[in-house]
């Protein structure tokens, strides 16, 4: 486990031990039942735990007592249902991370093709703030 | 809460210093303090770690900045809980004026390029994940970000799309706006890290 000062630590690396603590580490529910909701792979889990599953994925804000009652009534553990509920959410996390570094990806290749070559902004004066000094 | 077992952290420490918390501020704890101290090695240590890493390492943005970016992602996700949190530390570091203008509209909202340019980045990869292309990382190139800044706005992103599902499937509770003046100061002065 990095160190919380360590400044030197990638954002990347600390994301890993994150989805490893959580999709493989100890826990109340079978590491695989954690990957498969966190993959959103529904039909690799139980019935009563899709709709649940799929509503944290796409639209959290519309979760409810209701749902969450259920889960607990068909026999989940409330730890259980914490696990769960983390391990959709890292993988909604992981899914922007993967799109967002894919994205990044593929304009570095467009760069290093380009003719004339463009070049990325290196290091640049400090930003002081937000808000723009002058227009927009 | 909707989990309340989620309350009663496995460690004595951690419960003691829940109750410290609560003695020094008069008020019981956010319930995402619950959360990160409850199994911490399951989810709170490492969430924070990479939490603190981006939003208080080293980086071309700025604290405020990230925080902003942060309020922003949430907002998209409506989460009031997160979008709450982190606007009061945007208020107390760039400004309440600048937090409105930009929560209500980031196109017209007084922003420079590159913050501009990422909040573009961030609202599809908020939104449509799967349609983020590489346009929108040239755009904020264009606009003056590093590789290394894109990266930073990448993973603010999955940071949130991450928290913002725990706080509203738990059903974090709001603090009212002095609780989340208090809960900014902290922030800013603590960070973001348990251990």
């Amino acid at each position: 486990m990095p160190l919380q000062n360590d400044e030197s630590a990638r954002p990347e690396d600390l994301f890993a031990v994150l989805r490893h603590a959580v999709l493989e580490g100890p826990g109340s529910t079978p590491a695989r039942v954690r990957q498969a909701v966190a993959a959103a792979k529904l039909d690799e889990v139980s019935r009563e735990l899709r709709d649940y599953v799929a509503t944290l994925r796409e639209h959290a804000w519309r979760s409810t007592d209701e749902q969450v009652r259920e889960l607990l009534a068909a026999g989940w553990s409330e730890d259980q249902v914490y696990e769960l509920t983390v391990a959709v959410s890292v993988g909604a996390g992981q899914r922007r991370v993967d799109a967002g570094l894919a994205a990044l990806a593929r304009a570095e290749a467009r760069l290093a093709t380009a003719s004339p070559p463009r070049v990325p902004p290196q290091a640049r004066p400090a930003v002081t703030g937000a808000v723009r000094s002058a227009v927009a | 809460m909707r989990l309340p077992s989620l309350s009663r952290s496995w460690r004595f420490s951690d419960r003691v210093k829940l109750k410290l918390i609560r003695l020094a501020s008069g008020r019981p704890p956010a319930d995402i303090l619950h959360i990160l101290h409850y199994r911490r090695e399951f989810f709170g240590e490492p969430f924070t770690e990479w939490v603190h890493q981006v939003l208080r390492g080293p980086s071309e943005w700025s604290i405020g900045e990230r925080e902003l970016m942060a309020s922003f992602v949430s907002h998209l996700n409506q989460c009031r809980f997160c979008e709450g949190s982190h606007a009061a530390v945007v208020d107390a570091t760039l400004g309440a004026e600048l937090t409105r203008a930009a929560l209500a509209d980031w196109r017209t909202a007084p922003l420079r390029p590159g913050l501009r340019a990422a909040f573009a980045l961030l609202e599809t990869l908020t939104l449509k994940p799967d349609e983020t292309g590489p346009e929108l990382v040239e755009a904020a190139y264009d606009a003056g970000v590093t590789e290394q800044g894109v990266r930073d706005v990448i993973h603010i992103c999955g940071i949130f799309c991450t928290i913002n599902r725990i706080a509203d499937a738990v059903d974090f509770a709001v603090p009212d706006d002095k609780g989340l003046k208090g809960d900014a100061y902290q922030l800013l002065k603590r960070g973001y890290a348990i251990k």
